[in-house]
């Protein structure tokens, strides 16, 4: 539950600067959906400018947390742009040993209950997944941008993304269970001054794992 | 050798049993090999089970191991940072750990970054390959049967999880003859696994087998089987039979070539039953071979006595009765052998008593004529050959019938017994006594002549002089007694008890009643039909003539009568003696042609004397025959209207005997001839037997004394005193009284003085024909009346 309210804390961070925003930039609101029309959560849409410089310093960001929570990483996937310092902290009152073994970045960090303080930086774009040698339930993705424009769809699939300065855009999505590779889905899209270019993704997604035969180790 | 009984019977029984015996089989067969299949069904669906669970486990096992390598971030490092040496190190651990025969790291770009093998992996197709990895990654394994380079290896990619697949583990292992046989070991008894590959669509390879060879299966056995794995299919491969069931080998693969079928051998599982199944052959067979035996000796049981009997019977039908049916079985076989033997001695019996009965009188119980023929048939037989003889004499009994009538049917066969029982006692040991019919009876006399014969007939009359008593009856009985002598009157048995019968006829003539066999009185001789026959021509040719005898009335010293003989001049035998062939004539009947014309013939010459002035009377001799002739008074009538001649003038002449052979006829017609006005005389008187008041009742109006009192008159006195009573009873009978055989003078003056009325002999005259009678008439000294 901690996690969905910081996750909504967010939010409401995201929708009280809106209006400020859509008075001086264009947005765009995505959907993202599976092949087979279901709306997708925890797809991440990346805006990537056509020069790739698309730099919103204005923007504050609070720093990216990786929870550990009931034995379980919160979020699920945790899109940051590249350079970011992820935190790792264990709010169970278990050990963690979190690992990554993903070329994009290779850590281990051995948490003990209660330990807030461990962080890891993610300084190359790419995915993450995040394993616990303990607790072989624990997955989570970090997923490192290309750029700084980019969200997680809602339960709803949507997203929106706003602040963009009128152009054109490329945008990418990812999804953990994604079959094939980012840019083969990419869409170009056009972002005007006033109001929202809606983009919708469909994508394939890989068919969900049978997971519980990992329970036993 | 078979009759068709036991034939018929050994069929029978042999279907029945087989039958039977197929029932039995064929049940046993059914029920076996339903329940054997239904045993192979559950063996296959057990192995079936226990190969599936084996390759599981090992499957199983092998991920489990793989996941355990995941864990291990030493492992997981080397991976990821592409230590090729660690890898294989790594590889080889796991390998060696699972009995793997290959071992490879595939990276997540589906390249292969290290291997351990036995061959060469790079062997497994792309398209397959590619396939399972896809599979592994999104249901974390993959498992599939391949065949690498010709072997089938069972193979297991499992992704190395960090948390999510960072590279892939291929496992291999070699699947062979020997771990299928390690599998097999498991398996019930007669279970066999094969490994085969669907090349296309119309063969199938047998990869790795537990069989001793090969399996050829058909793409369509296999479909079928495939289609409903849990119907068991029997197929004949390689020559015997299988039950097959089709194995799910755990695949990812949606098509995967390689399959698996499990065998279960038929022959395997009979095998057990064989010796039921040969068993109960033998049992067939031993039972065939003791149920034709023991038909053959039933059928022999009953066929044989049949066959016993039915030659019994043939012997019976041909009338041999000696054998007697010997049989010991004591069930209705010895039965019927037993009824039939009774039968059979029954049949003997009575055939015994009909023989005897068809050879003796039933009356007597004497020998018959059929039996005495044969008992003289085997006499001859015996003295054909030398010169012995024998004598037949037949005794005929006189006026049995009288005696019948008058005593009863009864007495006279009582008598009858008594007259056997008398000539049986006469009789020696050697001579047989037969009765012939009912008043003749024969005895035939063995080693002896006619004379002896003669000698024997005295005896037997002598015995019956005594009056015989029966019931109280004292009965005279005359017999009549005929002999013929063998070889002296005939050489054959029929012939020699004809002649004993004719000279029995004959001896009627004679005083004693006996007589031999005399071929010149045999009337029914061969010779005498034929002159018989010649009698009847000369009748019509003229030869037989009558000559007259004159009788001379004393009282006139007249000629008054005349007596008419006939006379026979046989054209080639010449003179035959009257006696001879009117007994022959009376015998065969031919007499009433004989009297038909003397009647006609005497009449005529009556009337031709008539004409020329002659008054004599025409005295004419009557048969016993014609005494029995009723229509005679009419015919004489009628002939002597017909000449126009007086009654007065006919005198006829009858012997004692004729009249005494049917008196009350006899007696009748001369009523009925004295009726119509002809003159009766007694001819031959003194000879039979007629007494005198029966005398007075015939209407006779003459009595003539036969000639053998008056031949000797003048020597004889008896004959005299004879003569005078005969002449004296005459007259007071009012009889003429008239003496014949007159053969001198001095006789002629006796009968002159006694007063006989008219005399007639050769001493007077001899019967002459009607030319010299004529010529003596008118030259006699006695001369004729004048009228």
């Amino acid at each position: 539950m901690q996690y969905f309210k910081s996750l909504k804390f967010y939010a409401y961070i995201i929708l009280f600067l809106a209006p400020y925003s859509i008075l001086y930039s264009g947005s765009m609101v995505g959907t993202v959906v599976d092949q087979n029309g279901n709306l997708l959560e925890n797809a991440v849409i990346t805006i990537i400018g056509e020069n790739s410089t698309i730099l919103d310093n204005e923007t504050v960001m609070p720093p990216p947390i990786m929870n550990q929570k009931n034995i379980q990483f919160s979020p699920f996937v945790l899109p940051v742009a590249a350079g970011t310092t992820v935190y790792f902290p264990n709010k169970d009152d278990v050990r963690h040993h979190v690992y990554s073994f993903s070329k994009v970045k290779r850590f281990e960090l051995e948490l003990y209950g209660g330990d807030e303080e461990k962080s890891v930086l993610f300084d190359k774009e790419g995915v993450v997944a995040l394993g616990c040698n303990i607790h072989d339930q624990m997955l989570a993705y970090i997923y490192i941008a290309r750029s700084n424009k980019f969200a997680t769809t809602d339960k709803d699939g949507k997203i929106a993304i706003g602040n963009l300065d009128a152009g054109k855009y490329s945008a990418i999505v990812w999804h953990p269970r994604l079959k094939g590779k980012e840019d083969d889905f990419s869409q170009e899209i056009s972002i005007s001054q006033n109001g929202a270019t809606n983009i919708t993704f469909e994508i394939p997604l890989k068919r969900e794992k049978n997971r519980k035969k990992k329970s036993n180790y | 050798m078979f009759t068709r009984f036991q034939t018929k019977l050994i069929f029978l029984f042999a279907a029945l049993f087989i039958i039977v015996q197929a029932i039995t089989y064929f049940s046993v067969y059914f029920v076996t090999k339903n329940n054997l299949e239904n045993q192979a069904s559950t063996q296959l669906s057990y192995s079936s089970n226990v190969f599936s669970q084996s390759v599981n486990v090992s499957t199983e096992k092998w991920i489990n191991e793989v996941k355990i390598y995941s864990t291990d971030f030493g492992f997981l490092s080397a991976v990821t940072t592409d230590d090729q040496a660690t890898i294989l190190s790594a590889l080889d651990n796991l390998s060696k750990r699972i009995g793997a025969n290959q071992a490879m790291l595939v990276s997540l770009d589906n390249e292969i970054v290290a291997e351990i093998s036995d061959g060469n992996v790079h062997a497994i197709e792309n398209d397959i390959f590619d396939q399972l990895i896809e599979i592994a990654d999104e249901e974390g394994e993959a498992k599939a049967f391949l065949k690498i380079d010709g072997k089938i290896y069972q193979y297991t990619i499992v992704p190395i999880l960090a948390p999510i697949p960072v590279a892939w583990v291929g496992l291999g292992v070699l699947v062979d003859k020997n771990s299928l046989l390690e599998i097999k070991k498991s398996l019930p008894l007669g279970v066999d696994i094969t490994i085969i590959e669907q090349e296309d669509d119309k063969s199938i390879k047998s990869l790795e087998t537990t069989l001793d060879q090969h399996i050829n299966m058909q793409v369509g056995q296999l479909s079928q089987i495939i289609a409903s794995p849990s119907q068991n299919k029997i197929f004949t491969l390689n020559r015997a039979q299988y039950m097959v069931q089709a194995i799910d080998l755990p695949s990812s693969l949606l098509d995967n070539q390689i399959k698996a079928v499990l065998t279960y051998s038929l022959d395997v599982a009979y095998s057990p039953y064989k010796p039921l199944a040969y068993a109960l052959l033998l049992l067939l067979g031993i039972g065939l071979l003791s149920l034709i035996g023991g038909s053959v000796t039933v059928a022999k049981s009953v066929s044989r006595p049949l066959q016993v009997l039915t030659q019994a019977a043939q012997m019976i039908q041909i009338g041999k009765y000696e054998k007697i049916v010997d049989i010991k079985q004591k069930d209705e076989i010895g039965q019927l052998a037993d009824h039939f033997n009774e039968m059979v001695i029954g049949i003997q019996d009575r055939e015994e008593k009909i023989i005897f009965q068809s050879e003796h009188d039933f009356d007597t119980g004497l020998p018959n004529q059929f039996r005495m023929e044969k008992y003289i048939e085997k006499l001859l037989e015996k003295k054909r050959n030398t010169d012995q003889v024998f004598s037949v004499l037949q005794i005929s009994i006189d006026r049995f019938d009288d005696v019948r009538n008058t005593l009863g049917y009864e007495t006279s066969r009582r008598l009858v017994k008594e007259i056997a029982l008398k000539l049986h006692n006469l009789a020696t040991y050697s001579n047989l006594v037969a009765r012939l019919s009912t008043v003749n009876f024969c005895v035939v006399l063995e080693n002896a002549d006619s004379v002896q014969a003669l000698k024997f007939s005295k005896e037997i009359r002598k015995s019956f002089e005594e009056p015989l008593i029966v019931d109280n009856f004292t009965i005279d009985t005359n017999i009549k007694i005929g002999i013929a002598s063998y070889p002296e009157h005939a050489q054959s048995a029929d012939i020699l008890i004809q002649r004993a019968n004719i000279a029995a006829i004959i001896a009627n003539d004679n005083i004693d009643h006996t007589s031999l066999y005399d071929q010149d009185k045999d009337s029914y001789d061969a010779d005498s039909l034929s002159l018989m026959g010649d009698f009847r021509k000369s009748l019509e040719e003229g030869h037989v003539q009558f000559h007259y005898q004159p009788k001379i009335d004393l009282a006139l010293n007249r000629i008054t009568h005349v007596e008419a003989l006939v006379r026979w001049t046989h054209p080639e035998r010449g003179f035959i003696a009257p006696d001879d062939f009117i007994t022959m004539a009376e015998q065969t009947g031919h007499i009433h042609h004989l009297t038909n014309w003397g009647l006609e013939t005497a009449i005529a010459q009556c009337k031709i004397w008539a004409q020329d002035g002659i008054d004599l009377k025409m005295a004419i001799n009557l048969s016993a025959r014609d005494l029995s002739n009723k229509k005679l008074p009419d015919q004489i009538t009628s002939l002597l209207e017909k000449y126009n001649v007086a009654h007065s003038q006919l005198v006829l002449e009858v012997t004692e005997n004729a009249i005494m052979q049917d008196p009350d006829l006899a007696l009748s017609v001369l009523n009925a001839l004295d009726q119509h006005g002809l003159l009766l005389s007694i001819d031959d008187y003194g000879t039979g037997y007629s007494s005198m008041s029966y005398l007075k009742k015939l209407p006779v109006k003459e009595l003539k004394i036969d000639k053998s009192f008056v031949l000797n008159l003048s020597e004889n006195k008896e004959d005299e005193i004879l003569v005078r009573s005969a002449i004296d009873l005459g007259h007071n009978l009012g009889l003429k009284v008239t003496a014949e055989g007159i053969e001198d003078a001095k006789s002629l003056q006796i009968l002159r003085d006694l007063g006989c009325d008219l005399v007639q002999g050769y001493y007077l005259s001899k019967p002459l024909p009607v030319e010299e009678l004529n010529e003596f008439l008118a030259t006699s000294s006695y001369g004729l009346v004048k009228s």
